[in-house]
């Protein structure tokens, strides 16, 4: 059963809203105008509640003292007492009426919210969205979105319908004895703006004590952690740090009373101010009564009605502002998110080069980069200083060099994940910048040192969309040497892996592993690609890396591969050795020519040699 | 009988969260809660006093102004401290909250500090310290939630209950009338929530999932380059409709409900005012209090459906985390008995293994098989193998982290056993911590409380970090995280601090487990000469898989699956041509050959 209810229709644009407020608005009136509409005028409506209550009442209560005095019949309730019936029932139902739509509306605003923000995140270059402040962001506004459009939405009608309360009681006020309605507003304007800035100011306030809170909370991640476990123990510093934990808090908490303190007495201020208005209004009103100018129902009426405005007031107005606040530092995080820059979307979307002339989309012969220069956004050190070297066809090649010298950074620029560089890429001859790139990699299949574990079946796993066949998957399994396992699993190659969903199974590390490496075969064998790997096996130890090079480099066999490692046993017999220092390719040659040279590589060589001689 | 045992567990609860929360803070936590009751109170005068009021009022032409004025400053003042009472009772509540939670805190971590290392490797006891400690994040707010209904709510409605007795007995009806239908519709809701929660729950983590393919660091390099970002937007479509669908269809449900309880509501309503009508014409209550208490039913369904949606909502699903707390708490302690004393040291002997056997939890498999071996005193010892051999478990068990099954560790004659001896002990670790605190605290944390300025100078002297002003700034007191305002390190850099802490660390045996993190030839290299230096003369363990740094060692043992398969010098085993000449051979002859 599928409801077209959630079909979006709408698509805002995201990038050129401005988030905030209007955003709400606009998102509810594009996802659901007619009930936006309806919660408009039904909101105006119950803004008029007091005045409605007032009026029932005081007739009611009138009416009742005149049957008392013997001037009116009790049949005469009949009719307020029907009055009062509507209302109330107006009042329940029309409630439900707007719950229930806006859960339909928040429900949609998330769909078209959330697929919106999905696509926007693809669209983002590989270098920003890495960025470990992107993520927060993420984190942060794309889980979501809708709850802050919706509770503010809720929070402006909130305000609102108390404005109109207001308003409407102060139109009775008036009605009665217009005096003392404008001494009341005379009373009331400046205090409530009183009250509202002193809700605003505790809102401020809070985030003095953030900077104390994150370290006394990073005591206690050491604390309770699983990776301290071991230094924990063998160290036993649980009662030391715990003490320290306690005395971070303690003076984090002295800042906090004060704040805390102060925001109590400015939101209570608040409080007792607008208070005040209303019991200036109960005791102006008295003479009116006395004068006969004010039925005593009326008086009563009012007076209630003040009070218990002041009581929704006081409590309901100050967490509207304060939740509008905090809804709409959200949204500036959203609007952040939005208007992050994105890939040229012609590159990212346009079909392969063919129609502009480059030639046949032959797959990968070269690839060459010229002076590249290339640094961290937000670091001043080029990780990449003016390299240049040329990879082609058919060979073999290694990648070696300190931590930070810039291995893994190459081929992320060679894949297109880091556009941003000085100097010129070539691919087959051309530059990298002029190929319109679709989505994916056409020249490149890679096996990365953090290779992904898609939760998904085994097939999946393999070719996601792609469609060959189990034969040529089976091949593959086997060639990495998964076939037993795989033959195992209950369902085949459409077994689910790992625990997403119920009946899903669990593999090991060295399986996962092995699973990344027959997709990038699956991905790239027979379709002319160069095979990458980055340090794939990193955290193995040097027997089964070597296993795993060795594997590899059979497998690969007449085809381009391209090894990243800072093991030089495991890649000696490649065909061309690179040497990165500082950002530099600073010897090249085949391992006999690198030890010859007897300059860094034979350096690095002999060292790890050293061991075994 | 269920339900019995249910209302025992919640009172025990109650019972054991409550002096903790009281100790942490008597004074605060006091006063809050008797703001609280006189908070509690003072709504319901007002309601006595506004009836009084308008009473007062209503007869003004024939009793003069003088009471209604009086009347009205009572009512004044009422309200008044009210607002005052609230802000007190807030402030208080906060406070004492803030410092009951640390309290908390403190005992979550005392508590899991007794753990042993290896209930750490037990899925399900993460999972328990996980909920434990949302339960102590969360018992401050449950304690002081149970407090309020104490204190605020239920006197509030004693109150009410009494004032409209007094009015007219039969006013009283109205309490359960607008009770009634809050309660059932409470009930309904949860019911529908808990009816539709699993599968809903399904569907949102695929949904978070395939975004996280999408967009999160784990997967979106790889998801981009094979160009599958479509394949998983149209996956996690898929399951937000599905999702999106599912709760459509609860929320009718609710809200169809909702209406109905909505309509006996409006009965309820309708009763009551018929009641105060009555009472009115028949003379039974004036009308200022018919006035006051019509203005008060609304307030009172307000407040019933603050209790039972709002206040018993939230008290009840605290409480499910506060038990988890509680029973974490609980939880037997694992570590061994001290009986120190009974250790009889052997001349000579380091440590001593003799046939230990040992199973991870769950495992069917034992990962360590009949191991034994024995380390004397100023001996290296390095234990080689292939990853999964049992290295780093045979290490821990050595340390006394994890207990044999079968079998005993003596570290100089003492039973791991029966005591631990971690005060003879340090290590470098290979999944070392990087602690953000300052370069001397990382350092000095290995042995907790002493100060020991010019040890901690030698012990980064030895372990070869460059007091440059370049890398630390601040020298010792430079902080090393970027969270902090501080300097970020390099893995290399990070190493060395380890072996600082490791060496500052007093001990009789030094462990030493390779860091499996990728780490570059010339650091490696640098990093074994300075094991071998810390080693020198020294009862030490070398945990390693290059064969060529073993060598380093006084004696070797070589593990496979679990078993001790060789032991010896370098010498000894290159001769005898078994395993550890294989993986010598394998290791070595991409370096010997050209």
């Amino acid at each position: 059963m599928k409801s077209k209810l959630y079909e979006a229709k709408y698509q805002p644009d995201i990038r050129s809203m401005r988030w905030s407020i209007w955003s709400a608005l606009r998102l509810a009136f594009g996802v659901s105008p007619a009930f936006t509409t309806m919660q408009i005028i039904i909101n105006v409506i119950n803004g008029l509640f007091p005045a409605v209550t007032v009026m029932i009442q005081a007739v009611f209560v009138d009416t009742v003292l005149a049957i008392f005095a013997g001037e009116k019949e009790i049949s005469q309730l009949i009719l307020p007492l029907i009055g009062l019936f509507l209302w109330l029932l107006w009042q329940q139902f029309s409630g439900i009426f707007v719950k229930h739509g806006q859960g339909i509306r928040k429900r949609k605003m998330g769909v078209v919210l959330q697929n919106a923000f999905l696509k926007k995140i693809s669209l983002i270059g590989y270098h920003r969205l890495e960025m470990p402040e992107t993520q927060d962001l993420l984190r942060k506004v794309t889980l979501e979105p809708e709850e802050v459009e919706e509770e503010t939405l809720n929070n402006i009608t909130e305000i609102g319908i108390l404005c109109l309360q207001n308003l409407s009681v102060f139109a009775i006020v008036v009605v009665h004895v217009w005096w003392a309605g404008f001494l009341l507003a005379a009373g009331a304007i400046p205090l409530s703006w009183l009250s509202l800035k002193a809700g605003n100011k505790n809102y401020q306030s809070q985030s003095d004590v953030t900077e104390k809170k994150r370290r006394y909370e990073y005591i206690s991640q050491v604390l309770l952690g699983r990776d301290a476990v071991l230094e924990r123990t063998l160290f036993s510093y649980v009662p030391f740090l715990n003490e320290r934990y306690r005395s971070t808090f303690q003076e984090a908490y002295e800042v906090e009373k004060r704040t805390l303190f102060r925001g109590m007495v400015n939101m209570k201020a608040g409080g007792v101010i607008s208070t005040l208005p209303a019991l200036f209004a109960a005791f102006i009103l008295i003479p009116g009564v006395r004068s006969g100018g004010l039925s005593v129902g009326m008086y009563i009426s009012i007076v209630n009605a003040v009070f218990s405005l002041v009581r929704t007031m006081t409590w309901s107005l100050s967490f509207q502002m304060e939740r509008l606040a905090q809804n709409r530092a959200k949204a500036k995080d959203i609007g952040m998110f939005c208007g992050m820059p994105e890939e040229d979307a012609g590159r990212r979307t346009a079909e392969c080069s063919i129609s502009e002339g480059f030639g046949e989309d032959t797959g990968f012969e070269s690839v060459e980069f010229k002076d590249v220069r290339f640094c961290y956004p937000g670091s001043n050190i080029d990780i990449l200083d003016g390299i240049s070297f040329r990879l082609e066809k058919g060979k073999h090649y290694a990648f070696v060099g300190r931590n930070g010298a810039g291995k893994s950074t190459i081929i992320k620029l060679m894949t297109g994940l880091y556009p941003e560089y000085e100097g010129k890429i070539l691919i087959n001859g051309r530059d990298l910048k002029d190929w319109k790139l679709k989505e994916g990699s056409r020249w490149f299949a890679c096996v990365w040192q953090d290779y992904a574990r898609y939760y998904m079946t085994l097939r999946e796993n393999l070719q996601f969309s792609g469609g060959h066949n189990d034969q040529v998957l089976s091949d593959v399994l086997e060639s990495v040497g998964l076939a037993e396992t795989a033959g195992q699993f209950p369902d085949g190659l459409d077994t689910v892996l790992g625990k997403l969903e119920e009946g899903g199974i669990d593999i090991s590390g060295g399986q996962w592993q092995r699973i990344a490496i027959a997709r990038a075969i699956v991905n790239g064998i027979g379709q002319g690609k160069a095979f990458i790997l980055d340090e794939p096996a990193a955290s193995l130890d040097p027997i089964a890396e070597n296993r795993i090079y060795k594997q590899f480099a059979d497998l690969s066999r007449g085809e381009t591969a391209l090894f990243i490692t800072h093991r030089l046993g495991a890649v000696k017999d490649v065909d061309e050795i690179f040497v990165l220092e500082k950002g530099k390719v600073a010897e090249r040659g085949s391992h006999k020519e690198l030890m010859e040279l007897g300059e860094i590589y034979a350096e690095m060589y002999t060292s790890q040699r050293g061991w075994y001689l | 009988m269920k339900r019995l045992i249910k209302a025992g567990d919640f009172i025990k609860t109650l019972v054991f969260i409550f002096p903790m929360t009281f100790r942490s803070c008597p004074v605060l936590f006091l006063s809050g809660n008797m703001f609280g009751l006189f908070a509690g109170l003072l709504i319901g005068v007002q309601t006595s006093v506004t009836a009084a009021f308008f009473n007062a009022v209503s007869v003004m032409a024939a009793d003069g102004y003088k009471k209604a004025v009086l009347w009205g400053i009572a009512l004044g003042a009422v309200v008044l401290g009210n607002e005052v009472v609230n802000g007190l009772m807030n402030f208080f509540l906060e406070c004492a909250s803030k410092k009951a939670t640390v309290e908390y805190q403190v005992r979550l971590q005392e508590k899991a500090g007794n753990l042993t290392a290896l209930d750490y490797e037990k899925p399900e006891n993460l999972d328990l310290l996980e909920k434990a400690s949302q339960g102590a994040q969360n018992a401050s707010r449950f304690m002081s939630e149970v407090m309020q209904l104490f204190t605020i709510y239920i006197p509030y409605l004693l109150y009410m209950g009494f004032y409209l007795y007094r009015t007219s007995p039969v006013l009283a009806f109205s309490l359960p009338v607008i009770f009634l239908p809050v309660v059932l519709n409470q009930a309904i809701r949860s019911r529908i929530f808990a009816e539709t929660w699993n599968q809903s729950a399904s569907e949102r983590r695929k949904r978070d999932y395939f975004r996280r393919c999408i967009a999160d660091r784990e997967y979106m390099k790889e998801t981009r380059i094979l160009g599958e970002t479509e394949f998983f937007a149209g996956k996690f479509q898929k399951a937000l409709s599905a999702l999106v669908t599912l709760e459509h269809e609860a929320d009718k449900r609710t809200d169809g409900w909702r209406a109905v309880m909505a309509g006996i509501t409006l009965l309820g309503y309708c009763g009551v005012l018929f009641l105060l009508v009555r009472s009115l014409i028949r003379g039974e209550i004036r009308v200022g209090s018919f006035a006051a208490v019509f203005a008060s039913v609304d307030m009172m369904y307000g407040i019933m459906n603050e209790i039972v949606e709002g206040r018993l909502g939230s008290i009840a699903r605290n409480y499910g985390m506060v038990k988890n707390f509680m029973d974490f708490l609980a939880f037997p302690d694992l570590r061994t008995k001290e009986t120190k004393g009974s250790a009889i040291a052997k001349e000579g002997i380091a440590m001593e293994v003799t046939g230990v056997h040992f199973r991870y939890p769950g495992m069917e498999k034992e990962s360590l098989r009949n191991v034994s071996f024995t380390i004397k005193e100023g001996e290296t010892l390095a234990i080689v193998g292939e990853n999964g051999a049992g290295k780093s478990t045979l290490m821990k068990v050595m340390m006394g982290m994890y207990l044999p099954e079968s079998g005993a560790v003596r570290i100089y004659g003492s039973n791991t056993a029966k005591e631990s001896r971690y005060e003879m002990v340090s290590a470098v670790f290979q999944q070392f911590q990087r602690y953000q605190m300052t370069l001397r605290e990382n350092v000095a944390i290995s042995v907790p409380g002493r100060r020991g300025g010019e040890y901690i100078d030698k012990a980064l002297e030895q372990a070869g970090i460059p007091q440059d002003a370049f890398i630390f700034p601040e020298e010792g007191d430079t902080m090393l995280s970027r969270q902090f305002g501080g300097k970020e390190l390099s893995g290399g850099q990070w190493q060395r601090i380890a072996i600082a802490r490791g060496i500052y660390r007093t001990h009789d045996i030094l462990f030493l487990d390779e860091p499996t993190a990728a780490i570059d030839p010339v650091e490696e290299t640098e990093l074994y000469h300075r094991f071998e230096k810390m080693c020198e003369g020294k009862t030490a363990v070398i945990v390693t898989h290059r064969m060529g740094c073993a060598r380093i060692a006084d004696r070797i043992i070589v593990m496979k699956d679990g078993e001790k398969v060789e032991e010896g010098t370098h010498q000894e085993l290159f001769e005898k041509g078994g395993w550890y000449r294989y993986y010598w051979d394998m290791q070595a002859k991409k370096y010997l050959t050209t």
